[in-house]
């Protein structure tokens, strides 16, 4: 099976299968546009991902190879979020770094499997959750005021009575 | 860290929220408000207060209000803090359904007098006065259900109405609607729905920039249609109509599309009509007076199209409902080879006014 060199941001090289890499919209197009399909020795750069990034992104790839192509739904109405597989729930279980990581990496090699996968994650954190108890999940330190906070605080009274 | 997500991929996971939670994240941060905001902006441009609770507007308004356009309010919308949120943060509303509240006056005339508001459309349910003296000037488009006599005459003031619709007006008093319009010198379209006895006192008003005219449950009579030197759409709707012809050759020199719903005229009147109005294009009626047509003087009304310079590239439209169809099928086999089909197209509408088929060459 013809094979594709990839260079992650950190410089390490991965030999991978034209066609899961072709689940990046951003290298198909490379290949495509830059006539590199049938040269085994080119390399695609790829500074906006390190390797183990690169790595973890290339697991799922394989995983999903066989997955239909995601259609862009109506972006307007509230999706599901609780269809997560468990292998690919067993891949994200890893700290939130590399989770953001992941969503700037899928974000940027344009895999929309994965980049839903991965903001549906990041919903899963939220919901239910006051601004507080987000905050406490994402360490993310206040940036009001303590007047503000109180009106926020006010504000909120109806959320948290529920 | 969240907060430092592109816009982009914040705005796809605020969309894998439910509403709730997408208020509690925007919450969090000054990052995560201004991702909410531009998330709101392009999905929340239209706000429904009804499927929203006060509680929930008072969070949502100041961090998105900027990105409404169109707002449709309640009798609970108008809550003095509510609405105070609404002048403050909702800067680019341009139009508005409202209902007058029963309480809440001040502040539904403080909604109304929003200086970005274009368009606004209310129901006087309880016939309140000194409404139209608050809508800003600005206003480009009014629609009133159950205007007040007295509310009526100060319409004059929006100076800068290109379309007015009266829908049911007061009847205590005959309204002189063609006099208010005539006051209102952008006025491009009109449209009345008033059971009446009459329109106006006075003759001959001047609407000098009216281009669509609808007239529906309207005694229509010559003598108070007002002069309208740019009119290109005239609608009636009223079964007891008379002189239809003098009625829509006042306007023969610019009419374009002429809609006649329940009037009671004979072919001859349709053809003398079309043969005044050399621009006309479209023309709408029941089925039973193209059935009439086509049965009695098809030869006439295709001479007559000729004379307009109806051809194979320029057809006229006929717009009908679709009647009955058994009655269409069998009038359309039998007409189908005529030669009136290279001078005309037939628009038939669905039960609910769209054109669900055009037929340019008989029936298909």
């Amino acid at each position: 099976m013809p094979s594709i060199k990839l260079q992650s941001s950190d410089e390490e090289i991965f030999d991978t299968d034209i066609q899961i890499a072709k689940c990046s919209g951003t290298i198909k197009t490379m290949l495509e546009d830059c006539g590199m399909e049938d040269d085994e020795n080119a390399i695609v750069p790829l500074p906006n991902v390190n390797s183990t990034i690169l790595r973890k992104v290339l697991t799922w790839a394989h995983y999903h190879k066989d997955d239909p192509q995601p259609v862009d739904d109506d972006e307007s109405k509230e999706k599901r979020t609780d269809d997560i597989i468990s292998w690919d729930a067993d891949f994200l279980k890893v700290d939130q770094g590399t989770l953001f990581e992941l969503i700037l990496a899928a974000n940027y090699l344009d895999i929309k499997g994965l980049l839903e996968l991965t903001c549906k994650t990041v919903a899963n954190m939220i919901k239910g959750k006051t601004p507080e108890e987000i905050r406490k999940t994402f360490n993310i330190k206040k940036d009001f005021s303590p007047a503000e906070e109180e009106q926020v605080r006010k504000e909120n009274e109806w959320c948290e009575e529920k | 860290m969240i907060s430092n997500l592109p816009i982009e991929i914040l705005n796809k996971i605020y969309g894998l929220l439910n509403f709730k939670d997408k208020l509690q994240l925007a919450q969090v941060s000054e990052e995560l408000g201004h991702a909410f905001a531009y998330h709101s902006s392009l999905i929340y441009t239209h706000l429904d207060c009804d499927v929203f609770t006060n509680d929930v507007l008072t969070v949502f308004l100041p961090i998105c209000g900027a990105g409404v356009v169109h707002m449709v309010t309640t009798e609970n919308t108008f809550e003095k803090p509510i609405v105070e949120l609404i002048v403050k943060h909702c800067t680019n509303l341009k139009s508005a359904i409202l209902e007058i509240p029963t309480d809440h006056l001040k502040e539904f005339k403080a909604f109304i007098g929003i200086k970005s508001l274009r368009k606004i459309e209310y129901l006087n349910e309880f016939r309140c006065n000194h409404i139209i003296e608050f809508i800003n000037t600005d206003c480009k488009e009014l629609k009133v259900f159950q205007i007040r006599n007295g509310q009526a005459q100060h319409i004059p003031r929006l100076i800068n109405l290109e379309k007015l619709y009266l829908i049911s007006p007061e009847k205590k008093y005959l309204l002189n609607i063609f006099e208010i319009a005539s006051h209102l010198k952008k006025l491009r379209s009109l449209v009345v729905i008033y059971n009446s006895v009459s329109l106006c006192q006075k003759l001959d008003f001047l609407l000098p920039e009216l281009e669509e005219l609808e007239l529906v449950h309207c005694r229509i009579s010559l003598s108070v249609m007002p002069t309208c030197p740019k009119l290109k759409s005239l609608t009636f709707a009223y079964r007891e109509t008379h002189n239809i012809v003098q009625i829509v050759s006042k306007y023969a020199n610019t009419l374009e599309r002429l809609y006649l719903h329940s009037i009671n005229y004979q072919p001859e009147n349709l053809f003398e009509t079309i043969s005044k109005c050399k621009k006309l294009q479209l023309i709408h009626t029941h089925f039973n007076i193209i059935k009439t047509v086509f049965s009695e003087s098809l030869n006439f009304f295709v001479n007559i199209l000729k004379e307009n310079g109806f051809n194979e590239q320029r057809r006229f439209v006929w717009e009908i409902r679709q009647g009955n169809p058994e009655d269409f099928r069998i009038m359309m086999e039998r007409y189908n080879k005529s030669e009136m089909w290279k001078l005309m197209k037939l628009n038939l509408l669905s039960l609910h006014g769209n054109a669900f088929m055009l037929i340019q060459n008989g029936y298909i």
